[in-house]
């Protein structure tokens, strides 16, 4: 349903004397329609990154986004306006996410500002509002307050109405629940998958708790270092590639080896075309030296050359 | 041997313009040396209240009433001065939100060598070594080049570390975190899961405030489950994770993603408090009609305790 083909993102740098950050580097993504696909990885692996790259937040450096085959970066104006009301974000931070000095009611409705005709004919758009609040839980007395009056889990509650006010085919969730609660995780997340399986709609959602991805994921993807590392169903529980098998080891409370954490992030490769997890793998070789593809094995995608041996 | 810190019904209460919110509403509570007693519960619970008010800091327009003893001192008599012998050089603060906590116009180096001037040491080439012995201890490297960074060039993961840092500068016996693992991500919290491992083995008492359960159960002797501002259970690490007693606390274990991820119905209300009775019957399955009277804090012969009439 939506496709990313060769994204890329470069960001220049700043200050003087850095070079400029690649964040995401040629990424072949796909979200089939009613599919639930978990992106996994570290802070800085790029994940959010991308996630914007497929809404066209922030325009790519390179590659391009086919949405129900249309490419997104052909769009412009209103065309791409109106795609975007079935591509919608729940970021990390629900109370940034909504204006301060709006009623939360206000910032629910404002889809059907922009898209008045999203309306279905007939329909008013207070019933359209309470229809909304019922679905995600919120008492109409809660939405006429302001964001800073309500908690952070009802806040989340209504930026998902917000988000599902248009009945999108895609929501991208960006670790919606990591500054919540276990309980309130436990609803938002059930709530989600509620609204999935009533509207259809397909998830992208971003995380780095794998215990989570376990338990929502119908696909797994993994992130290191800008590029999607490995990929398909299963891949916590059977992980291959090197990074996600050190991953998966590490939410093992009991192999806890501190020494190994200094770092994550690719700095220092030998050249610049060789494998982004060269410098941490404990299984490189010569021919690491140079940056695999990404190959499928099975219904898995994955990105290193010593995989054949492995499987 | 004498517990470090004794609380008895301590009472935090907020009043606004329509009511009075009890934030912390009689808690009673023990912290033995050299131990690691993990409060968790969900927002609003009152455990970082209950923090900030054993270390008097709390804002003034709130009444805290009660007993805090510190090796025998009642930390409520004392004078602010008085306090603030004790606040950074026995008893130090971990706040959470790195990011808010630490000065952004002074370096990282500067802000870690601040309780140890404080408290320990005065000479300025000393306490740069102690900085840097610190900057290593929490694995920031290499700790010559980091020490003189402002707090906007180091990651999340890394302030937390650095506010650790900050926290045993002043060498404290005992050590209060708030939220340490917040909105980190899995290596990081490792990391700094691991930093508290070896606090820990320094001999430093830590009351860890969180809702990481996983977090707790990796690093906890005993497990303090707060609700409403009172105490619902506290067990020993093992059996609480194994059989939890209070219907809250089996609540909260279920709302795990590994456990299927069932949240507990309904939210914490402040209404819930004045109507007197248990506070947790608006969401507990096991409500009864006795439930509409307080339960007492029952203690078992192992110092294991509960609040709730199941166990009556």
């Amino acid at each position: 349903m939506i496709e990313g083909k060769g994204l890329t993102k470069i960001f220049p740098s700043l200050s003087s004397g850095k070079s400029r950050i690649t964040a995401v580097d040629n990424v072949d993504i796909r979200v089939e329609a009613g599919e639930t696909l978990v992106l996994v990885g570290e802070s800085g692996c790029g994940k959010s990154t991308l996630s914007r790259l497929l809404l066209l937040l922030i325009p790519p450096t390179k590659g391009e986004v086919f949405f129900e085959g249309q490419n997104l970066a052909r769009l412009k104006g209103k065309d791409l306006r109106l795609l975007r009301k079935k591509l919608q974000l729940v970021p990390q931070q629900p109370q940034s996410a909504l204006n301060p000095r709006w009623k939360v009611a206000d910032s629910i409705c404002e889809p059907f500002r922009i898209h008045p005709d999203a309306l279905a004919p007939g329909k008013q758009l207070e019933e359209e509002f309470e229809k909304l609040l019922r679905l995600v839980g919120l008492e109409p007395e809660q939405a006429s307050r302001y964001p800073h009056q309500l908690s952070g889990g009802e806040l989340q509650r209504a930026v998902i109405a917000r988000a599902i006010a248009l009945e999108p085919s895609l929501i991208i969730c960006d670790e919606p629940t990591s500054m919540l609660d276990v309980s309130t995780q436990a609803s938002i997340i059930n709530l989600l998958k509620a609204l999935q399986r009533k509207l259809g709609c397909a998830l992208l959602f971003i995380t780095h708790d794998q215990e989570l991805a376990h338990a929502i994921g119908d696909r797994t993807a993994v992130m290191f270092g800008g590029q999607i590392v490995e990929e398909g169903p299963h891949v916590l529980e059977k992980p291959l590639h090197p990074f996600t098998r050190r991953l998966t080891s590490i939410s093992d409370p009991n192999s806890l080896v501190y020494s190994e954490l200094a770092g994550s992030e690719p700095q220092d490769l030998p050249s610049p075309k060789a494998c982004v997890y060269y410098q941490f793998c404990s299984e490189k070789r010569e021919k690491c030296l140079s940056n695999p593809e990404l190959r499928v094995y099975g219904d898995r995608r994955i990105r290193c050359h010593n995989i054949s041996q492995l499987a | 041997m004498p517990p470090i810190l004794e609380i008895q019904q301590l009472h935090v209460q907020f009043s606004t313009s329509d009511a009075v919110i009890r934030a912390v509403d009689g808690v009673d509570l023990s912290i033995k040396e050299s131990e690691t007693l993990a409060i968790i519960g969900e927002s609003g619970s009152g455990k970082s209240v209950l923090g900030l008010a054993l270390l008097g800091l709390l804002p003034v327009a709130c009444t805290t009433t009660g007993i805090i003893r510190y090796r025998g001192v009642d930390l409520l008599g004392l004078s602010e001065s008085e306090l603030e012998r004790i606040r950074g050089s026995k008893i130090a603060w971990v706040p959470q939100n790195p990011s808010g906590a630490m000065n952004p116009s002074m370096t990282i180096g500067t802000q870690i060598g601040e309780p140890i001037f404080l408290h320990v040491e005065k000479n300025r080439n000393r306490i740069r070594e102690k900085v840097l012995e610190l900057l290593s201890f929490i694995r920031i490297t290499p700790p010559e080049e980091r020490i003189d960074s402002y707090p906007y060039s180091f990651s999340g993961g890394m302030l937390q570390r650095s506010l650790v840092a900050m926290g045993i500068a002043g060498l404290p016996e005992l050590l209060i975190a708030d939220e340490p693992t917040k909105g980190i991500d899995l290596m990081n919290r490792q990391a700094v899961s691991s930093l508290f491992e070896s606090v820990r083995k320094k001999g430093i008492t830590l009351l860890v405030i969180t809702h990481d359960l996983r977090f707790a159960r990796k690093l906890a002797d005993r497990i303090v489950v707060m609700y409403a501002g009172e105490i619902m259970e506290l067990r020993e690490k093992k059996s609480f994770f194994n059989s939890p007693l209070h219907p809250y606390s089996k609540g909260l274990l279920n709302s795990l993603p590994e456990n299927g991820l069932h949240p507990i119905s309904g939210r914490t209300r402040e209404a819930d408090k004045s109507e007197g009775g248990c506070r947790f019957r608006f969401r507990c399955a096991f409500a009864t009609e006795r439930c509409t009277v307080e339960p007492h804090f029952l203690t078992f012969p192992d110092g294991s305790a509960v609040r709730c009439w199941l166990y009556d």
